[in-house]
C-alpha cells in the first residue's frame, strides 16, 4: 500500500449493537464486492474488512471512531459505498 | 459384552413430546483426535482443492439450513445466525490462513484448519465484549462442520438410522435445522436451557427435547436405547423391559391424550367439586406470545424481560422497553400480563457499566432487586416502560428476589417516584396497577406474614426457593441428587407463604418449575394457590390434572402430607395417590 495515495475516511459506528455479527457480515459482504484491498483501523488494530471474523475482533460498539482505508482500482467507489453502510448503520436503526 | 445399566438422567424440558430411540451421538469434541500428517509436496494442490471442497459442501449445507429455517416464519430470526456462517465459512482471511498453513507447512487440511481456528480463538479470547466474545462458538460450529466434510464424516454422511436419538454435547442451529425428521425422534443435550437454539428449534419442528442434562452425551453410549421425556425432562438410558413396556403404555395414551388436551386447552380449570384455579403462561421473549395463549393459558403469570437487556452493548432505552411490553399486554388483554423487572446479576452488566468485579457466587451476589436498588436510573426507566405499557391493557408489576422489608418499601418509593414523573408530564398509565413480590428468598417467606401487608400479590419463584432453603446448587452434580421439591421444608415454607397471603387477603400464585408438574398440582391445589403460571407445553396438562381432582381431596392428601418426615416418603404416597386414583398417564417419574 502507498502511502498518501490509500483512499481513507473517518466514520463513527452509528448502530445500537455496535460491529456484531450482522453488521459485520453486512459490512464484510459489501466490501467483497470491490477488487481493492479493505481495511477496517479501530484505536491501534487494523483488520480486513472482507472477513467477518477480523470485523468481529475489533469488537467495535456504538460511538466508534474507525477509519476504513480502500486500495485499489475501486478504491473511490468502496469508500463511499462502505463509509455509507456504517453511517447508515448497517441497515439496522 | 459390555454390561449396560439403566440410567435416570434429569434435564430441562426443552421441546414437549415423548420418544423412545437408539442414541446416535454427535460430539463435538471429537475434533481434537485428528492427527497431524505431513503431505508430500506434490500433493499440496491436491490437499488445498480438498479444503476448498469441504468449503463447497459446507456452504451448500449451511445455505440448505438456511432455506429450511426461511421457509419456516417462526425461526426466521435465526436464519440470521446461518447468514453468519455462510460469511464465515467464505471469509478470505480464514480461508486464506487455511491454505497458507497447508502450503508452508505441508501439513494436512484438518491440521492447518485446527491451528486457524485455534488463532482466530486466541484473537476472540481478548475481546472485552461478553457477546462477541460468544461469537466463538459460531467459529467453531463452522470448523467443525469444515472438519466433518475434510474427514467425510458430514452430517449428510452421518450414518442415521430410522428412530434415532440425537445426543451431543451441544447442537449448532445448522445441525438441527438439517436433520432429517423423517428418522429422528428426538434430542437430548448436555448444556443449553429452554431458550437455547436446539430447545427454540426443536419446538418449531415438533420434535421432543431435553437439554441442560449435564454429561449425556459422556454416559449414553450410541446405540443404547433412550427414552427421551421432553415434558418431564427426564431421559431413560437403557430401560428395563417393565421401563419399556411401561413407556410404550404411557406413549400411547399420551398421544390420544395430548390430541384431546389440545382440544380442552382453551377451557377453564375447574375441580371435580366446582373450584376454578387460574392457569397462567410463563413468557420469555414476545414472539412466543401465540404459541402460549394457543395451548390455553389464562394471562402470563411471568414475563421475564432479561431478553432486553442481553446482547446489547448499552442499557435498552425506556422506548425498547415500552414497545416490548406494549405488545404483550395488548395481545394477552383482557388477560393479565404480570411483568417481572429486571432478573439478572449485575455481573451481566460488567461491560456496559464497566466498574463491577467479578463475583464469587452471583446466585447470591449483586443481582435483580439489589441490582436495580443500586443502580436507580436503570430500574426507573425498566419501571417508565412498564408503567406506559399499562395504559394499553391489563398489567402488573412484580420485584424478583424481595429479601426483605426495606428493599420492598425501598422498590415501592421508586416506583411511585417514576408515576410521579409521569404523571406531570402527563403520560398515562394505569393508575392501580397491581404490585406484587416474587417469594424465592427463604428470608421473605419467613416473613411473608408481614411483606404480605405491602404488596397486591406474590408469585412463588420454587426454583430459587428450593435452592436456597436447602442450600444446594442444583447445577452441581454432587449435590443436585437433594433438590426436592417435595422436601417437608419446602412444603411447610409454601403453605407458610401462601396462609400469610390469604390472611392479607392477597392471591398467591406459583411461577416455578413445580407449578409446571402436574404430579404436584394436587399438593399446591391443597396448599391453596390461587393461580399456577407455567411453560406453555405444561398448561394443557396442569390444567387436565386439575380438573381429574377435588379439592377436598387436595387438602386431605396435604393433610397426609404434613404428617410426613422425608421427600421420599412425600413422594411416594402422592405418586400412588396420582397412579391408582387419577390414572394420569403423563410423566415417567423414576419411582
Amino acid at each position: 500500500m502507498v502511502y498518501g495515495r490509500v483512499k481513507e475516511s473517518k466514520v463513527i459506528i452509528a448502530n445500537e449493537l455496535g460491529l456484531h455479527a450482522r453488521a459485520a457480515g453486512v459490512f464484510a459482504r459489501e466490501a467483497g464486492r470491490f477488487s481493492s484491498d479493505i481495511v477496517m483501523m479501530k484505536d491501534s488494530m487494523r483488520v480486513n474488512g472482507k472477513s467477518i471474523m477480523d470485523l468481529l475482533t475489533l469488537a467495535a460498539p456504538k460511538g466508534s471512531d474507525i477509519i476504513i482505508a480502500a486500495d485499489g482500482d475501486d478504491e473511490g467507489v468502496a469508500i463511499e459505498a462502505l463509509t455509507s453502510i456504517v453511517e447508515k448503520g448497517f441497515g439496522e436503526e | 459384552m459390555k454390561e449396560k445399566y439403566v440410567h435416570i438422567l434429569h434435564g430441562i424440558p426443552a421441546s414437549a413430546g415423548i420418544a423412545k430411540g437408539k442414541a446416535v451421538l454427535i460430539d463435538r469434541r471429537k475434533i481434537e483426535r485428528y492427527p497431524r500428517i505431513r503431505i508430500p509436496s506434490e500433493a499440496l494442490d491436491d490437499e488445498i482443492k480438498r479444503f476448498d471442497d469441504a468449503v463447497a459442501i459446507s456452504h451448500s449445507q449451511v445455505a440448505d439450513a438456511k432455506k429450511k429455517l426461511e421457509a419456516n416464519g417462526s425461526v426466521e430470526k435465526h436464519a440470521f445466525i446461518l447468514e453468519t456462517h455462510l460469511m464465515m465459512l467464505t471469509d478470505p482471511v480464514f480461508t486464506g490462513r487455511v491454505k497458507e498453513l497447508i502450503s508452508r507447512d505441508l501439513i494436512n487440511a484438518e491440521w492447518a484448519l485446527k491451528m486457524a481456528l485455534r488463532e482466530i480463538e486466541e484473537s476472540f479470547s481478548q475481546i472485552e465484549n461478553d457477546y462477541i466474545r460468544s461469537r466463538i462458538t459460531d467459529t467453531s460450529f463452522v470448523g467443525e462442520r469444515l472438519l466433518r466434510n475434510l474427514t467425510g464424516r458430514s452430517m449428510g454422511g452421518f450414518h442415521i438410522p430410522g428412530d434415532t436419538i440425537i445426543v451431543a454435547h451441544d447442537l449448532s442451529p445448522a445441525d438441527t435445522a438439517l436433520m432429517n425428521k423423517e428418522k429422528i425422534l428426538g434430542f437430548a443435550t448436555d448444556v443449553g436451557g429452554q431458550t437455547s437454539h436446539t430447545a427454540i428449534l426443536a419446538r418449531s419442528l415438533e420434535m421432543p427435547a431435553v437439554v441442560g442434562l449435564g454429561d449425556a452425551s459422556g454416559i449414553i453410549n450410541p446405540g443404547d436405547v433412550v427414552i427421551l421425556d421432553g415434558i418431564s425432562g427426564v431421559v431413560i438410558v437403557n430401560p428395563s423391559e417393565i421401563q419399556v413396556s411401561e413407556y410404550e403404555r404411557r406413549a400411547k395414551s399420551y398421544i390420544s391424550f395430548e390430541l384431546k388436551l389440545k382440544e380442552k386447552a382453551g377451557g377453564p380449570a375447574i375441580t371435580r367439586d366446582g373450584h376454578q384455579i387460574k392457569v397462567e403462561g410463563n413468557l420469555e421473549f414476545k414472539d412466543e406470545i401465540k404459541t402460549v395463549i394457543d395451548h390455553g393459558a389464562e394471562g402470563i403469570g411471568l414475563y421475564r424481560t432479561e431478553f432486553i437487556y442481553l446482547n446489547h452493548k448499552d442499557m435498552p432505552t425506556e422506548e425498547e422497553h415500552f414497545e416490548a411490553y406494549k405488545e404483550v399486554v395488548e395481545a394477552v388483554s383482557p388477560h393479565n400480563t404480570i411483568i417481572r423487572t429486571l432478573d439478572l446479576g449485575g455481573d451481566k452488566f460488567y461491560s456496559a457499566l464497566g466498574e463491577l468485579t467479578k463475583e464469587m457466587n452471583p446466585a447470591m451476589g449483586l443481582r435483580a432487586i439489589r441490582f436495580c436498588l443500586k443502580e436507580v436510573n436503570v430500574f426507573k426507566t425498566q419501571l417508565r416502560g412498564i408503567l406506559r405499557a399499562s395504559h394499553f391493557g391489563n398489567a402488573s408489576i412484580m420485584f424478583p428476589m424481595i429479601s426483605g422489608m426495606e428493599e420492598l418499601l425501598k422498590a415501592k418509593e421508586i416506583l411511585e417516584e417514576t408515576k410521579g414523573d409521569l404523571r406531570k408530564k402527563g403520560i398515562p398509565f394505569d393508575e392501580d396497577i397491581p404490585l406484587g413480590i416474587m417469594i424465592e428468598v427463604p428470608s421473605a417467606a419467613a416473613i411473608s406474614d408481614l411483606l404480605a401487608g405491602e404488596a397486591d400479590f406474590f408469585s412463588i419463584g420454587t426454583n430459587d426457593l428450593i435452592q436456597y432453603a436447602l442450600a444446594i446448587d442444583r447445577k452441581n452434580e454432587y449435590v443436585n441428587y437433594l433438590y426436592e421439591p417435595l422436601h417437608p421444608a419446602v412444603v411447610r415454607l409454601i403453605k407458610f407463604i401462601i396462609d400469610s397471603a390469604h390472611n392479607a387477603g392477597i392471591p398467591v400464585s406459583m411461577c416455578g418449575e413445580m407449578a409446571g408438574q402436574p404430579m404436584y398440582t394436587p399438593v399446591l391445589l391443597g396448599l391453596g394457590i390461587d393461580a399456577l403460571s407455567t411453560n406453555a407445553f405444561a398448561i394443557p396438562h396442569v390444567k387436565e390434572m386439575i380438573r381429574r381432582i377435588d379439592l377436598t381431596r387436595c387438602k386431605e392428601i396435604l393433610s397426609r402430607i404434613l404428617d410426613m418426615k422425608t421427600g421420599a416418603e412425600i413422594k411416594t404416597f402422592l405418586t400412588g395417590e396420582i397412579g391408582e386414583r387419577l390414572g394420569q398417564p403423563l410423566t415417567f417419574e423414576d419411582s
